[in-house]
């Protein structure tokens, strides 16, 4: 069955091999790039994230894809919908703020140039949950921005459920991936 | 170059580009659509008790309790990229420390345009506290009715739909349920 595929593989030699390997790697570049650059601009870690978890229904179901910004100017507000990750808990956590709580400068005469200087605590809660997420904050009393990774400002459906399944059956994840870089070292263009 | 590969692949590529397409003038078109409805949030005078709170489990806070009307029509925020809007009350207060404080008091989800013809009294889904154990020299508090309008698919946009004109003050606890 492969015997057609290796005896070309044998004819484009080794030189053309090598070539196809360096643009396999040469578009792994360009995509982190583009997750890194995107990050950048967002000034998040992760500018999309797939939702994991039934607790924003019916406004997100598992599978969708959200994209996140974290701008460095805004503070969070009551109603924006943020991603948090508790210290210690590795699943990021996609749940809508309902109470925040802005500390004002308390050292005297001093004010600070940005709203983002002071203490700003934070109370979340999952639309889809009957009560509010202190249990989930880890003996935390309360989020605060460093636990933020940012807040849903777009939405696409139903996308991200293809890294759903290749976390849940990952003999799919190594064949796709295998099959790619198969792909990429037959193909002759 | 005329396998059943090359079609397949064709064929496919061509889909998912003409997807994303219709996917982006989705997101796009509802930019189009401006509506700003307004409507009307009143808010009974609130009453203060001290209760047991979640939070701290052998501490008595304050809790405050409030009634409130609201009269919105948001059926033009309905356009046919809305799945659903996010409806929310709102409490602004600054409190005797002068820590800046908003708290969501009560939601809704909206799911129909027939449903955003608003016309209900509520009172406080959730408990409504103070960050210390009481409410004692907070300024009166500002309430809004805001919503969250999200898509079926690209940005999600933050709108508010009536504040209260005179603010509320916060009364003296009562020491027991009338």
């Amino acid at each position: 069955m492969f015997a057609d595929e290796l005896r070309s593989l044998r004819r484009l030699g080794l030189r053309h091999i090598l070539l196809q390997i360096l643009n396999f790697a040469s578009v792994l570049a360009t995509g982190l790039m583009i997750w890194k650059g995107l990050g950048l601009a967002c000034n998040t870690e992760s500018p999309i994230v797939v939702v994991l978890s039934g607790s924003m229904e019916p406004a997100f179901y598992r599978g969708d894809l959200l994209f996140l910004t974290n701008p460095a100017s805004q503070r969070y507000q009551t109603g924006d919908i943020t991603v948090y990750k508790i210290p210690g808990a590795d699943i990021p956590i996609v749940h809508r703020v309902m109470e925040t709580h802005d500390d004002v400068s308390n050292k005297k005469g001093l004010v600070t140039a940005s709203p983002l200087g002071q203490r700003q605590r934070i109370l979340t809660k999952g639309d889809n949950n009957p009560v509010d997420d202190i249990d989930l904050y880890q003996g935390l009393e309360w989020l605060e921005r460093r636990h933020i990774v940012g807040k849903v400002r777009g939405f696409l459906p139903y996308v991200g459920y293809v890294t759903i399944a290749m976390n849940d059956f990952p003999q799919l994840k190594y064949a796709l991936l295998g099959g790619l870089g198969l792909l990429a070292l037959i193909q002759r263009e | 170059m005329h396998t059943t590969y090359a079609r397949i692949n064709n064929v496919t590529a061509f889909l998912s580009s003409c997807t994303m397409v219709l996917l982006a003038a989705i997101a796009l078109s509802s930019l189009v659509f401006t509506a700003n409805p307004k409507g009307e949030i009143i808010v009974s005078p609130m009453q203060i008790y001290a209760g047991n709170t979640r939070r701290y489990m052998n501490k008595k806070q304050d809790v405050a309790f409030l009634n409130f009307n609201l009269t919105a029509d948001l059926k033009p925020l309905f356009n046919w990229n809305t799945k659903q809007l996010f409806l929310y009350v709102q409490a602004e207060y600054t409190n005797a420390q002068g820590i800046q404080n908003e708290a969501v008091i009560w939601d809704k989800i909206i799911r129909t345009k027939e449903e955003a013809d608003l016309s209900l009294t509520g009172r406080n889904k959730y408990l409504f506290r103070n960050l210390g154990s009481s409410f004692k020299n907070a300024q009166p508090a500002h309430f809004s009715l805001k919503y969250n309008v999200m898509p079926y698919v690209g940005l999600l946009t933050y709108g508010e739909a009536a504040r209260t004109g005179v603010p509320i003050p916060f009364p003296e606890k009562r020491s027991e349920v009338a």
